[in-house]
């Protein structure tokens, strides 16, 4: 149980990991992330399952972190049993046909959109892809995206980004935009969506400890509602996301 | 079996009775529980009891006058036979003093450290009608489950001893029981059916085992190694344990009846914090208790004591709210360095609701007590983190419906009060027990249950604990578990008489 599978190094500071657990592998759904602690003197990570594969039992994370966890990293290998896996956790995205989809993400915060822009193509979507800050990092991230996106924009900065959803948006009939990335520019986009009238959904990477609900440091206020990442999210509205009140709280725990 | 152990017309309790007379009984103070020195254990997270000595025992132990009616067992939520076990403390059958608690209680050691006394057991005791102390229930039942697990330790457990069996039945042997929580009322309702034979299992969504036993109370008023060692007992039992399993969410309700579990007990806590509405909540600087204690006691920081990131050197915490948890989280912050550590309550000093001994400890720890003072709001600095609080000055009233005196606010009392860390613990809520849509819940969240019997709306779903009374005690939980665990019992029994007649 709680195997490593299979590990593919893209970087130092990034690898692909192969995990075995066949519960898991037959419920996860897009959206749904797990908590990992891989020894006892790691602490407990939130993981976005990528993709699973519910006849080998597996399903797959893309750990990203940079150097906090190079380290750790480089410790992983075929066979290693991990210490505690709990999920799939959160709720999963609506998966439906939407129209025409932008999902764009920045960096490794691209990756929780993996499994959306997989799902959402299979429904139906025309999902264009954003994705942003590309840099050698991160280029393993490009193979996923294209291999489901019907388009793929390269971005190199937040700006350019928002620049880019928001002449997408007049050139296209864009239906939902689904994105991640560092708050600011989160917050950008939505003003941007708003302004245009488009649905934006938001998916939050959050530091967590427990994950179940507990320790309330994932809570985010949502049209003056105090919801937990772990238990309500990843997914939020994003017109109604308190970005200024999120961005303050995680500068402080990065 | 047990009669002679327990019965007070055995013929050693009579004699007992007889070697001192009540004047000799009552003139004997009460043994004081033996504590490190404040100084030292803000500097650790060394248990502050230290436990009482075998001579200390059998002393406080002389101190019970073995009553008829004993009020003792009448404020205990578990019905701990309590003069059968301090008497065979005082003719020094240690052991048989843990059987007798064992007929009634899986955690002995835990409830002897944390359960409040003073307002159960040790309320009930005569010695309150004298004008005395009462005697020290708490502190010998923790003695008892203390010295057993000391003389344990060098010998590995092997079978449970037959008062952890005494009513197994082969009826029972097959049967599947899911119980969905490690704290205090599962692991109760657990050893309850595990002793009549059934074949349970725990689910835990942490992990590691005990619930708010582990996450939430500290080292230094509860070790994690006694609570291990009490889940240890269960395993000896046969109780099964599976750690990382979040039914509700990771696993459905519907895939463990799927998977042949006859009966379940949801035992899942309120641990989902509660916050004020305060303007400044959010700010970096204001965390729930919940958040500090679990980085404090999951997290290795009580491994790593004083070289943690979590340290608070030079700091100034205040802790919202005057719970047990509350006092937890203020004592942690003394320990962690914080300069100053408060608790900031609305209500006056004599509706404190923690245990009186952890307040004593607190206040011996250097923790400071705004009482009547009720926050309103928290301030930040030009960086957009928390730099103060600003708390309205309350006085107290005509008492309110819960029998305590109201906290009325003083009209322009504002105190503004400079400080690094807010933790707030005001309160929990019950925990989300996704998916179990078929049960009836109330407004909050709780689960509603028959009172009697523990049973849910939901067939072979019985729940107890916080997530039926919302946050109370380890004491009160493990009560509702052993009562869910009798009524749980009692229908599997009527539907085996049922059937064998068919």
């Amino acid at each position: 149980m709680n195997q490593i599978k299979d590990i593919i190094r893209h970087s130092e500071h990034t690898a692909e990991v192969v995990i075995e657990s066949p519960s898991i592998a037959t419920s996860a759904r897009a959206g749904h992330f797990v908590i990992i602690r891989f020894n006892k003197e790691c602490p407990r990570i939130p993981f976005t399952i990528v993709d699973t594969d519910p006849v080998l039992g597996t399903f797959t994370i893309i750990i990203h972190k940079g150097a906090r966890l190079t380290e750790l990293i480089r410790s992983l290998d075929v066979g290693y049993e991990i210490l505690d896996l709990l999920g799939p956790l959160g709720q999963a995205f609506d998966i439906k046909n939407y129209g025409t989809v932008i999902c764009s993400g920045d960096g490794a915060g691209f990756v929780p959109l993996i499994p959306v822009i997989k799902s959402l193509k299979q429904a139906g979507n025309h999902v264009v892809a954003i994705l942003s800050e590309f840099s050698e990092k991160t280029s393993c991230l490009r193979s996923s995206a294209e291999m489901y996106a019907d388009e793929i924009i390269l971005s190199t900065d937040e700006d350019e980004t928002v620049g880019h959803v928001s002449r997408l948006s007049k050139e296209m009939d864009v239906n939902l935009v689904v994105m991640t990335g560092p708050t600011q520019m989160l917050k950008k986009i939505a003003d941007s969506t708003r302004r245009d009238s488009i649905p934006t959904l938001c998916m939050l990477n959050m530091v967590m400890l427990d994950g179940v609900g507990l320790c309330g440091i994932c809570r985010v206020m949502v049209d003056g509602q105090r919801k937990l990442t772990c238990i309500d999210g990843p997914v939020f509205d994003a017109h109604h996301v308190d970005f200024d009140q999120l961005q303050n709280r995680q500068r402080y725990f990065v | 079996m047990y009669e002679d152990m327990i019965s007070r017309d055995s013929e050693w309790r009579e004699e007992l009775r007889k070697r001192h007379s009540t004047k000799e009984r009552t003139a004997l103070p009460r043994v004081v529980m033996p504590e490190i020195p404040a100084s030292y254990r803000i500097t650790c997270n060394d248990e502050v009891n230290q436990g009482l000595s075998i001579e200390q025992a059998v002393l406080e132990s002389r101190r019970c006058l073995d009553c008829p009616d004993p009020g003792c067992m009448k404020g205990c939520p578990v019905s701990n036979n309590i003069p059968a076990f301090i008497k065979n403390i005082e003719r020094r059958n240690f052991t048989e003093a843990l059987e007798v608690l064992n007929l009634t209680t899986v955690l002995p050691a835990v409830c002897g450290r944390v359960c409040p006394q003073e307002k159960q057991c040790e309320a009930g005791c005569i010695y309150n009608k004298m004008k005395k102390p009462p005697v020290a229930i708490g502190n010998l039942e923790r003695f008892v489950a203390d010295f057993n697990r000391e003389m344990e330790r060098n010998t590995p457990l092997g079978e449970p001893k037959d008062s952890f069996r005494p009513l197994a039945s082969p009826f029972f042997a097959g049967i599947k029981i899911a119980v969905v929580g490690s704290g205090p009322s599962g692991l109760a309702f657990a050893g309850d059916m595990a002793k009549r034979g059934y074949d349970v299992t725990i689910f835990e969504a942490l992990d590691r085992f005990g619930g708010v036993l582990k996450y939430g109370i500290p080292e230094f008023c509860l070790p994690n190694d006694v609570v291990d060692a009490e889940i240890a007992k269960l395993n000896t039992l046969g109780v099964k344990f599976v750690k990382n399993a979040f039914v509700g969410k990771t696993i459905s309700y519907a895939q463990l009846q799927e998977q042949g579990f006859k009966g379940i007990y949801v035992a899942t806590g309120a641990g989902k914090p509660r916050f004020m509405g305060i303007p400044g909540e959010n700010l970096p600087g204001v965390m729930t208790a919940n958040e500090y204690l679990i980085r404090l006691n999951l997290m290795g920081s009580s491994e790593i004591y004083g070289q943690s990131n979590t340290s608070l050197k030079r700091k100034r915490v205040a802790v919202i709210g005057a719970g047990n948890t509350a006092m937890d989280a203020v004592r942690a912050a003394r320990r962690m360095g914080a300069e100053r550590a408060m608790i900031v309550y609305r209500r006056g000093e004599d509706e404190i609701p923690a245990r009186a001994e952890e307040v004593r400890h607190a206040r011996e720890e250097g923790v400071e007590f705004l009482t009547l003072h009720n926050p309103v709001e928290y301030l930040e600095d030009e960086n957009g983190i928390l730099r103060a609080m600003r708390l309205q000055r309350m006085e107290l009233g005509e008492p309110d419906e819960s029998g305590r005196r109201k906290p009325i606010e003083i009209p322009g009392a504002i105190d503004e009060i400079e400080v690094d860390l807010v933790v707030i613990c005001v309160g929990y809520l019950p925990n989300p027990p996704a998916l179990l849509a078929d049960v009836d819940k109330s407004r909050q969240g709780n689960i509603v249950v028959d009172g009697a019997s523990m049973k849910s709306s939901s067939p072979d779903i019985y729940a107890g604990g916080d997530i039926v009374r919302g946050a109370a005690t380890v004491i009160l939980a493990m009560g509702d578990g052993r009562k869910a665990a009798k009524s749980m019992s009692e229908a599997f029994e009527n539907i085996i008489k049922n059937t064998s007649l068919l």
